[in-house]
């Protein structure tokens, strides 16, 4: 009976362990990333948006409650998963996130893409039942059925809404929207299925030949709702703009809040030059791609900002 | 490992609560010691008096003490018992842990004997 079975991967289950609820809830994902896909605290910080200090001292503090309080680095029983699956999925999706920001597969990340599709779709089947985990699985093989199409021959980004879609994957995009669909067929809402939908959205464009930006927007506003934070509120600003034009995007994307300072944070930057060039605010451009420029983009952003750069003069 | 089971409850609820239901709470505290015999994780406990039967002996940043009529802290709830026990891991101590009888709004804190 599946309820008896033990989680059959390492991986998983020392995941599994790592979101103990003993353990406060900000650190339980990075933990599981330090202990089993180890990643540095100056990842991890970056990943969760902290100052390294702080991630330091999260991981410090869970490593002493571990020992000193007797946390058990065993199996769960089946009935304590679902308190630790919210962390488990957050697990996954940041591992994913750092596979996704290496374009081209060849950083220290590299293997991360493969596992998180492997260990997503093993949930997938544990947790059958819980629309989440199946959208975190939808999620990931939406985003990975994506990677031929991301770089152009020069190595540079190529933007979602202009990859040529004859390159995705349409194994990984199917079996996604099998996964989706029961995820919708179980009825309850929540931000990875959401996440999924957008992703989805952008994949739409493989038939009609169109992205359906309005709907992404709409999308993004109830991702607002239920998953607040600036990298939300960014891509949102980013939907408005290609639906309802560049002064509406600006308009949103200065309504986003963060309590890092806005100017030192890329994708901020970078959805600012893009939508002053729609705007065709040329010397505002210029500058926000000065300063993504100067944020130590990743290789693949970096040409492609550069590339932008370059055609504003 | 030694582990304090340290309840806190809201002490209003017990003010207002009838002889039947008091009765009924230390039941259920008898049925859980006397498992916790059986299993022999149960190495002691006991409830405590109410608050207002509380002192407290308070020593002051120059090394002085002085005596005040009361718990260390006016909180809602407050410390009204505990069970000593030693088990394996934190994850049996929270399945002892969460088998105490409180009322609603009562808190178990569980935390790890020193051990010297």
């Amino acid at each position: 009976m599946l309820a008896e079975q033990p989680i059959p991967d390492e991986r998983l289950r020392l995941i599994f362990v790592c979101c103990h609820p003993a353990l406060a809830p900000e650190v339980r994902a990075a933990l599981s990333l330090k202990v089993v896909c180890g990643l540095s605290t100056v990842r991890l910080a970056r990943a969760f948006l902290v100052s390294e200090p702080a991630m330091l001292q999260r991981i410090t503090r869970a490593k002493a409650k571990i020992a000193g309080a007797g946390v058990p680095f065993e199996i769960p029983a089946r009935a304590a998963w679902p308190e630790r699956l919210g962390a488990v999925l957050a697990t996954l999706e940041i591992a994913y996130a750092q596979a996704y920001e290496d374009a081209a597969l060849a950083g220290d990340a590299a293997d991360f893409a493969t596992e998180v599709l492997r260990l997503s779709g093993l949930l997938a089947e544990l947790v059958p039942d819980d629309p989440e985990v199946l959208a975190l699985a939808t999620l990931v093989r939406f985003a990975e059925a994506r990677r031929p199409a991301r770089l152009d021959d020069s190595g540079a980004m190529v933007p979602v809404s202009e990859q040529d879609v004859r390159q995705w994957n349409a194994r990984l995009i199917a079996e996604g929207a099998v996964l989706l669909d029961r995820a919708a067929g179980l009825q309850r809402t929540g931000p990875y299925q959401i996440l999924a939908a957008i992703h989805g959205a952008h994949l739409s464009r493989r038939e009609t030949g169109e992205t359906p930006w309005r709907a992404i927007a709409a999308l993004y506003d109830a991702l607002l709702v239920l998953r607040p934070g600036a990298v939300t509120a960014v891509n949102r600003a980013v939907a408005i703009g290609a639906s309802q034009g560049p002064a509406a995007g600006l308009a949103a994307l200065a309504a986003v809040r963060t309590d890092r300072r806005l100017e030192s944070w890329l994708p901020w930057q970078a959805a600012r030059a893009w939508l002053c060039e729609q705007a065709g605010e040329a010397e505002a451009a210029r500058q926000a791609l000065d300063a993504a420029l100067a944020l130590e983009p990743p290789p693949a952003e970096r040409l492609f900002l550069e590339a932008a750069r370059r055609r504003l003069g | 490992m030694q582990y304090m089971l340290l309840i806190y409850e809201p002490e209003a609820a017990y003010a207002g609560a009838g002889e039947s239901t008091l009765m009924e709470i230390v039941g259920k505290h008898m049925a859980l010691s006397a498992t916790m015999r059986e299993q022999q994780v149960l190495l002691g406990g006991d409830g405590l008096q109410g608050v207002e039967t509380a002192t407290t002996v308070v020593t002051g940043d120059d090394g002085g003490q002085s005596l005040h009529d009361g718990p260390f802290a006016e909180t809602r709830e407050q410390l009204g018992g505990y069970y000593l026990i030693e088990v394996a891991d934190l994850d049996a101590a929270l399945h002892w842990a969460r088998q105490i009888p409180v009322v609603p709004g009562g808190k178990v804190e569980v935390r790890p004997v020193m051990i010297y």
